[in-house]
């Protein structure tokens, strides 16, 4: 009996310290994808300054809704054209949070990239 | 007058509010035991504690790993409490410093999982608190 509550109390610590190591590598590998993301935008001088000209007007349009919306559906194309430039787990893990299901996260995230271009 | 007020960004107020929401709010029935009782935590609270709140977070999670993890947590805590009202001695077997290490690790997951989506993917923490 000692043996079979040995076994379950190692069966949780492993599992939930694999989880732990896990969500750190989640993390580390999104900063790196952000950080491949940025190269991008350094490479491809077009497309950056296409993305810096919409971000000024996202910026400028802030009160008017749907010229925000227009401006940052088009950012949200542009973006996903450059994330599929990404290497597999970078790719998706970009494309993850530009297709989130929150349209405020969604948002949220182009915006976030929009700074960084 | 007129001065800009400075406050956390809006992502890391997501993430502490979460943190608090998910992660100590829960931990309030163990804080209460603690103070009102004079013999301290009971283990087979601890054990009721860990079952529970690892459930909670795997249901919140959107990795499929992760609600795994939980679940099975969620399963050895729940045999390990059965057995402790049994008065099976065996079970304390999964106290003390291990169920510390399974909170801790636990916590520490899931602060990281939601770093990940709150602070990083930027997604909000309380939906309609926020407009499309």
């Amino acid at each position: 009996m000692t043996i079979f509550f040995d076994v379950l109390r190692w069966v949780a610590l492993a599992l939930t310290f694999s989880a732990v190591a896990s969500s750190a590598l989640q993390v580390f590998r999104r900063h790196r994808a952000e950080q491949q993301m940025r190269q991008l935008f350094l490479s491809n001088a077009e497309l950056s300054a296409e993305l810096r000209a919409i971000r000024v007007k996202v910026e400028q349009a802030r009160a008017s809704e749907e010229i925000d919306a227009e401006f940052y559906a088009l950012a949200d194309a542009k973006l996903q054209m450059l994330a599929e430039q990404l290497t597999g787990q970078y790719r998706k893990l970009v494309l993850l949070s530009l297709r989130q299901p929150s349209v405020v996260g969604r948002r949220n995230y182009i915006g976030k990239l929009l700074q960084a271009a | 007058m007129g001065a800009k007020v400075h406050s956390l960004p809006r992502e890391w107020r997501e993430f502490f509010c979460c943190a608090l929401m998910l992660l100590l709010l829960p931990c309030l029935p163990l804080v209460a035991e603690w103070l009102f009782s004079p013999n301290g935590v009971d283990e087979r609270s601890v054990f009721m504690f860990i079952s529970m709140y690892s459930i909670g977070i795997g249901i919140t999670s959107r990795n499929v790993f992760y609600f795994a993890v939980s679940v099975i947590v969620c399963l050895v805590y729940c045999v390990a409490y059965g057995a402790l009202v049994a008065k099976s001695p065996h079970a304390y077997a999964c106290a003390g410093l291990t169920a510390k290490l399974v909170i801790g690790f636990m916590v520490l997951w899931h602060l990281l999982e939601r770093y990940d989506r709150h602070v990083s993917s930027q997604e909000p923490f309380f939906e309609f608190a926020d407009k499309a």
